[in-house]
């Protein structure tokens, strides 16, 4: 196997996956009661605040709502993100992204 | 002699720390004079079987905790003195204290009891078995200095979870994060195995986009891994490394295109703040030069493919590798440095580059691309001929 064969394709191995999660009020006021959620359960879990935070403030806020949910990009179904919906009770769902 | 013994669950779990000696000797005044100057909260206790009836060997009771009531005392003058004398007794029954020395020895037993501990019946047994355990390993002398130098790298203090790992034993894996996106990252870590023998590489590019301090959240979700902030120092040597000892950098990386002065100030900075130091070779024409004009050298040597083997063809000199030569990258370090080689280090080559004389091998995209990333990890950690996961081990028995 030559060093081109061997190479990895990137597009072909993206891994990641949606986490559906439904708001708990619609608009504007539905993410903003989860971001402060969010940071909420970062503090009292003693987790440092992820690095992507101010990214993560703009996409929620930019994100289409389907049907009451809103679908954040995720690579783990054990990010810290799907701790969050579990242990808050945000109704929410994993899926392959497509 | 000294012992010390860690038994239970929480909040009844018992930690004894206990001393045995001639009661003419250290420990003979160390028990007279705590009897004779009591403090508030940790005053001393004889050790009596029951009221009137106290222990021989004579055992001085030290409470660790502060007694702060009724309740607190009630457990330390109860079960806990009740059970350290009688364990004191049964060991002299059970020929651990020799009978005939009982009236030469005395004992000081500092108790541990957590004030959220209720339970009579596991503060009496937790405490009994940690004296007895405690005493026999003072008798003992246990550890001995092998055992203590063998477990020092593999153990995680039961209170913290995690453990330094000083890289004392190689081949590592250093899987490179070169992705700047935070959760794709998380990703990642989430899907590597768990094994001692993986370093998680901060990369530059995640760094810039995000700040040293992502070291941090790397330790969150992994506290027991080595994390390396690979920052590309070229200035402000001494600054940089300090900024990644306080992100709890456990590796920090500087550039060998830097000023002397510069590489030595960071060498120097990581020694104080604990981190090791890392030489980056990226487009150093000759490394060894430079680790010559080094007063202090750096604990890892990083060596990139292309520049070396152009190098060394330019000089015309035989290479012993295509990451360069190694072992003059050794000679020049005193033999106390570990060398790492990266560029496009896909699994055939893992073999390859370990003969060559690898301590460390960089990988970036042959796992943090693939689709499988726990298994991509495992071929190259097999490759490298590693034992599965030691390092969960809590070492709190032997």
């Amino acid at each position: 196997m030559n060093e081109e064969e061997d190479e990895v394709n990137e597009e072909e191995s993206v891994f990641h996956k949606k986490l559906k999660i439904k708001l708990k009020e619609k608009g504007k006021e539905g993410r903003l009661i989860l971001l402060k959620d969010y940071l909420d359960y970062l503090i009292r879990e003693n987790r440092t605040i992820p690095p992507d935070f101010p990214t993560f403030v703009r996409e929620i806020m930019g994100l289409d709502e389907r049907g009451g949910f809103i679908h954040i990009r995720i690579w783990h179904e054990n990010s810290e993100l799907v701790d969050f919906a579990k242990i808050r009770g945000y109704e929410h769902k994993i899926d392959a992204y497509d | 002699m000294i012992g010390e013994a860690l038994v239970g669950e929480e909040p009844e779990i018992a930690h004894i720390d206990l001393i045995i000696g001639s009661k003419k000797e250290a420990v003979g005044t160390a028990f007279a004079c705590s009897i004779a100057q009591p403090r508030q909260g940790h005053t001393p206790i004889l050790g009596v079987i029951r009221p009137n009836l106290p222990t021989k060997p004579t055992t001085l009771i030290v409470p660790k905790v502060s007694i702060r009531n009724l309740a607190d005392a009630e457990k330390m003058f109860g079960p806990a003195q009740s059970a350290v004398a009688k364990a004191i007794a049964d060991a002299v029954e059970e020929g651990v204290i020799p009978k005939a020395e009982v009236e030469e020895l005395a004992v000081i037993v500092s108790v541990f009891i957590h004030p959220r501990g209720r339970d009579y019946q596991r503060i009496y047994r937790y405490n009994y078995a940690a004296t007895k355990l405690a005493l026999s390993r003072a008798i003992q002398k246990f550890p001995d200095i092998d055992k203590v130098l063998e477990e020092k790298d593999k153990s995680i203090h039961a209170m913290i979870g995690f453990k330094m790992n000083n890289l004392k034993k190689p081949p590592y894996l250093e899987v490179a994060l070169d992705i700047p996106d935070w959760r794709r990252v998380e990703g990642i870590i989430r899907a590597l195995p768990r094994s001692d023998a993986i370093i998680i590489e901060a990369g530059t590019p995640l760094i810039k986009r995000y700040g040293v301090e992502v070291v941090q959240k790397i330790h969150q979700l992994r506290p027991e891994t080595v994390v390396f902030a690979d920052l590309k120092t070229l200035d402000t040597g001494n600054l940089e490394a300090r900024m990644a000892g306080d992100a709890t950098a456990d590796v920090a990386g500087f550039s060998g295109l830097a000023p002397i002065g510069t590489m030595e100030k960071f060498i120097e900075e990581c020694k104080k703040v604990g981190t090791l130091s890392l030489m980056d070779t990226l487009n150093v024409p000759d490394p060894v030069e430079v680790l010559r004009k080094l007063k202090v050298k750096p604990d890892i040597v990083e060596l990139h493919r292309a520049i070396d083997v152009e190098l060394y063809q330019n000089r015309g000199q035989e290479q012993e590798s295509e990451w360069g030569n190694i072992g003059e990258v050794r000679e020049v370090c005193g033999n106390e440095v570990l060398v790492a080689v990266a560029g496009g280090i896909r699994l055939k080559k893992v073999k390859k580059a370990l003969k060559a004389g690898a301590d460390i091998i960089v990988v970036g995209r042959a796992i943090t691309a693939a689709k499988d990333v726990t298994g991509a990890a495992r071929g190259f950690l097999q490759q490298m001929g590693v034992e599965d996961v030691d390092q969960f081990r809590v070492m709190t028995d032997f």
